[in-house]
């Protein structure tokens, strides 16, 4: 079970988690007061 | 044998007999310089070996016989060509039947071959290297597709090109929306390339019962989920041409190289077996080595089971 189908698994959640991890990134490039946490 | 002691006149004797039998079907060498089997296959048969590339093998007689009983056992040595594979059944029919006809008779043994079909751990054995290979070699070749994307969404950034169409009013859903579907649809064409060629290939390991759909769905959600992974790890880079070669360095790591550690983790023993597996649990984060070990578990299932 887990060696058939673990790997399978994993990539139907990534496809979902790492799209939304994707705007969440880019909405945090994109927010200034977050990136001004990065600058002096 | 008993070869008697004049051993040049007994080789000649069984040649010509040889020759007789079998006409132009075998040609033989006779040598009686040799006084022990090492030095038959260390001087003898060796340098016949580097004139003759399709040398069988070599026959060696002993000059004494082996009393039990009331029988006489007669000894002799084959020495086989391993890549020649009916030298292991054929010298050894050649030497009884020398040995017999030498003692009065005339026979002629014949020896028909017929081998099994391969037994069902051959065949595991033979599925497991070809997932092996395969894995690997998908996971290489994919990294190119990868890397290719990688190499555009950055460009696309380092020349401020993304920047102007978000100014224009582009929103951000709509570019990466856009361009996942623009990469899927590339990437669909190569997968199912891919796939088609395991099937015209014929490996059973991918291709025989639930493993063709696992194939499928591997390479289905290999896309979705690393082309994401991909547009993410663009931000660390700043230029297209290292984040290229650094990204496709990475994919060909974790996706090539980590699910062969794993996997020799996993079958080298009852020590390293939790270490494998607690390090793939860990390492599948990441699609490629995902990828690159569900397609060595596909290939190799059968192998090592609930390891």
């Amino acid at each position: 079970m887990e060696i058939s189908l673990a790997p399978i698994i994993y990539l139907v959640v990534e496809t979902f988690a790492y799209f939304l991890l994707l705007f969440i990134v880019e909405y945090l490039f994109m927010n200034e007061s977050f990136m001004r946490c990065f600058t002096s | 044998m008993p070869v008697g002691s004049d051993a040049a006149a007994f080789a000649s004797t069984v040649s010509s007999q040889l020759s007789a039998r079998y006409g132009s079907l075998i040609s033989t060498i006779a040598d009686t310089t040799a006084t022990t089997v090492g030095g038959f296959d260390n001087t003898t048969l060796f340098s016949k070996k580097l004139q003759m590339p399709k040398l069988k093998g070599g026959i060696y007689f002993y000059n004494t016989t082996i009393p039990s009983g009331g029988n006489t056992v007669y000894k002799y040595n084959t020495l086989v060509n391993t890549r020649s594979p009916t030298s292991y059944f054929f010298l050894p029919t050649l030497a009884a039947e020398t040995i017999i006809n030498n003692l009065g008779s005339n026979i002629k043994i014949e020896v028909t071959n017929y081998p099994l079909p391969r037994t069902y751990q051959q065949l595991q054995i033979n599925n497991t290297i070809s997932g092996f290979f395969a894995s690997f070699i998908f996971s290489l070749a994919l990294a190119f597709k990868f890397a290719s994307i990688m190499a555009f969404i950055v460009k696309e950034r380092e020349d401020r090109s993304k920047h102007q169409q978000i100014v224009s009013g582009m929103k951000l859903s709509a570019y990466w929306t856009a361009n996942f579907v623009y990469d899927y649809i590339l990437y669909l064409i190569v997968a199912v390339i891919s796939v088609a060629l395991c099937s015209a290939l014929g490996i059973s390991s991918f291709t025989s019962g639930n493993a063709y759909a696992g194939v499928w769905l591997l390479f289905i959600f290999y896309g979705l989920a690393y082309i994401s992974f991909t547009y993410i790890l663009a931000f660390a880079f700043k230029d297209h041409g290292n984040a290229q070669a650094g990204f496709y360095f990475l994919t060909f790591i974790v996706g090539g190289m980590l699910p062969i550690l794993t996997f020799l983790l996993r079958i080298l023993g009852s020590g390293s077996n939790p270490i494998g597996r607690g390090l793939a649990w860990f390492l599948r984060i990441y699609p490629a080595f995902s990828f690159g070990e569900g397609l060595m578990n596909i290939g190799s299932v059968s192998l090592y089971g609930t390891a």
